[in-house]
């Protein structure tokens, strides 16, 4: 088990520089010269070298890389060139609002998914399980930008019962509530529908194998069967809610830029529109970090309810 | 035997009548099992022949009251201990399971639930039949390994199924389904998935269980000379019919059904155990459109025109052997 779990760890690094090297390339191979757009225009060419100077878009590519890894390892992202502000402190604050609108959208659709998904698949063929089925066609195929402004034309213009743009203002949890709550509904329909049909088919999948009906050959009662079907399928479940929580983490550009909720897709936005590579540079770094250490977390998590995985 | 049916009903551990079972399906209807009638006393064993899609497994899956609501029909009677599993409610069918009829399945690996151990299979029956708590329970878990002949049961019970071999696999599923003392045993071609060496060993374990428990076992093989060994009478399927029923003697000695003298011939008597049914010329009839008359009819070497009129129906050959021949009558 340890073993394994040194592997997989030592497997993560690899991965963590590739995607550190691929972040810092995208950049730099990307059209239009960063220099350009974030100085005056009647600049002069030795303002522009100045500047190029200070940032480092001097030396070659390779050197750029390897400083700019050495300062990333250290927490320094470098500079926001449009504010000033330092990344990595803009990256946290967004960060941390990203995070809980992710968990928040994700609760929603793990909780919803999960029950729809096992519910149709216990009904298999009857109505409940094709009401899920529609439901969970609708949330992947509704676009949730399109949805997020549906629902801020139902509930805030003409019912004017939630806020419609950014975070609250005033302290307090039921402020904060109401300002997440749309959001977090518009983020919860791609999972939910995905999450409802994964678990849907990994709950089948079980059902159909023989050992259910040997449990139910000894006069098991069916509701400790259905804790064998859940913990059968719980690997594959547990996938799925993983890649849906990491999805989630990167995936609410256009939501949190509909609703302005000041996450990390709003500052991902912002950076490509001023095109401040530092920032961009570090929302990126940071979710692709995420991802990976998201992906250790779930095999580990894997392993421990399936005891094939790490024996063999 | 039919004509005894009515008077031994009472008595009987297990007494089937006119059982049917169908599969609603995409093609049509599918007539798994049609007009299935037997019975059985406590501690006999019944040996259940017919080659593969004759519905002997779908026939004792109607025993247990396991085939699903939906997209199936199953009529008929099924009386165990006098009552009738197709009138019973799903609470009461679950308490008939395990504690009056169990079922050993033919693959043991596919039959146990992976992600639990052995002991927490065994457990978790004797916990809800038995009410037992998890000392006692796990104390009768290891007293069943020991009756079943697991050299050490205390790495058994802590084994996932994928980490015993396939004898030691079928001898836990074997415990699991003796758990709560069942009168009835139904063992569906318990050995045919395994070694040819451990496919004696549990062979015989079932047999010497029977024998000291006292269990009725109704007992599906393809091979006649496992019948021919352990069961008392026999009941040969074909086309989800019952065509022959005999006491095992009388099946061997004087097959009546031209359908059982084919499998007779094909692989022949007592001693030559281990060899499989060879299968008769033909294929057998499409399920979903049965004809009307007899169904072997197309490939019964003594077929001629009433066959293919008019279905055959039971016919006494002896006390307890009847077949459903028109040339018996
Ligand atoms: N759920 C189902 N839906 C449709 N058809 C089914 C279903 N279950 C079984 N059948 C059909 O019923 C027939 C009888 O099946 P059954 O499993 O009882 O055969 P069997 O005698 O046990 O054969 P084998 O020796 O191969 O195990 C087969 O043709 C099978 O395809
Ligand atoms: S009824 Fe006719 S076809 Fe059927 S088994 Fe007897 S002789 Fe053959
Ligand atoms: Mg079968």
């Amino acid at each position: 088990m340890w073993a394994y779990v040194g592997r997989r760890l030592l497997l993560a690094i690899p991965t963590l520089l590739g995607a550190s090297i691929i972040v810092f390339a995208m950049v730099h191979l990307a059209p239009g010269d960063p220099i350009a757009a974030v100085m005056p225009a009647e600049s002069s060419q030795a303002e522009i070298e100045a500047t190029k100077r200070a940032y480092g878009f001097d030396k070659p590519l390779p050197v750029q890389y390897l400083v700019w890894l050495g300062r990333v390892a250290q927490g320094d992202l470098g500079r926001s060139i449009a504010t000033r502000r330092a990344v990595i402190l803009d990256v946290r604050d967004a960060l941390a609002n990203s995070l809980v609108l992710a968990l928040s959208s994700s609760l929603l659709a793990f909780a919803l998914g999960v029950a729809l998904g096992l519910l149709a698949a216990f009904r298999q063929g009857r109505a409940l399980d094709k009401l899920a089925s529609a439901i969970a066609v609708v949330g992947v195929s509704v676009p949730h930008y399109w949805a997020g402004i549906i629902l801020i034309i139902i509930f805030s213009v003409q019912l004017n019962w939630l806020p419609a743009m950014g975070a609250a203002n005033e302290p307090g949890v039921l402020p904060y509530l109401r300002h997440i709550a749309l959001p977090t509904v518009a983020l919860s329909l791609i999972p939910l529908g995905v999450i409802t049909r994964v678990v849907r088919s990994a709950a089948l999948d079980i059902l159909s194998q023989e050992f259910v009906l040997a449990l139910r050959a000894k006069g098991l009662a069916a509701r400790r069967v259905f804790t064998h079907v859940v913990k059968n399928a719980a690997p594959q479940i547990l996938t799925v809610l993983g890649l849906q929580f990491g999805f989630q983490l990167g995936g609410s550009v256009l939501v949190e830029a509909v609703f302005s909720w000041p996450g990390t897709g709003y500052l991902l936005n912002l950076a490509i529109f001023q095109r401040d590579i530092p920032v961009l540079q570090g929302v990126i770094l940071v979710l692709a970090t995420f991802f990976v250490l998201l992906n250790l977390a779930v095999d580990l998590l894997q392993t421990l309810v399936d005891p094939r995985i790490a024996r063999h | 035997m039919i004509a005894a049916t009515q008077g031994h009903r009472l008595m009987a551990l297990l007494s089937v009548r006119d059982l049917s079972v169908a599969f609603e399906t995409r093609d049509g209807l599918v007539r798994a099992v049609n007009d299935v009638t037997f019975s059985l006393d406590a501690g006999k064993v019944l040996a259940l022949l017919g080659e593969s899609g004759s519905g002997k497994s779908v026939t004792l899956r109607a025993i247990l009251g396991l085939h699903p609501a939906v997209r199936t029909r199953v009529s008929g009677e099924v009386l165990l201990k006098g009552r009738d599993v197709n009138r019973l409610d799903e609470a009461a069918r679950e308490r008939l399971r395990g504690g009056v009829v169990s079922m050993v399945f033919q693959e043991p690996m596919t039959a146990l639930d992976p992600v639990y151990t052995i002991g927490e299979q065994i457990v978790e029956t004797l916990v809800q039949h038995r009410g037992l708590d998890r000392r006692g329970a796990s104390r009768r878990a290891r007293e069943l390994l020991d009756l079943v002949q697991v050299p050490s049961p205390e790495r058994c019970l802590a084994s996932y199924p994928h980490e015993i071999s396939g004898g030691m696999r079928q001898r836990a599923m074997i415990a699991i389904a003796l758990a709560c003392d069942p009168e009835l045993l139904l063992a569906d071609e318990p050995t045919t998935a395994l070694d040819v060496t451990v496919q004696a060993q549990i062979l015989w374990l079932l047999r010497d269980l029977q024998q000291r428990l006292g269990l009725a076992v109704i007992f599906v093989t393809h091979d006649l000379g496992v019948a021919a060994e352990i069961a008392d009478a026999a009941a040969v399927m074909y086309a989800g019919r019952i065509v022959e029923q005999a006491p095992i003697r009388d099946l061997f000695r004087r097959p009546a059904h031209p359908y059982t003298e084919g499998l007779m011939q094909a692989t022949v008597r007592r001693g030559q155990k281990g060899r499989a049914l060879v299968p008769i010329p033909g294929a057998p009839p499409n399920l979903i459109a049965l004809p009307a008359g007899c169904a072997f009819a197309p490939r019964c070497p003594r077929a001629y025109d009433a066959c293919l009129a008019t279905l055959p129906s039971f016919h006494p050959v002896a006390a307890g052997h009847a077949a459903r021949c028109h040339l018996v009558a």
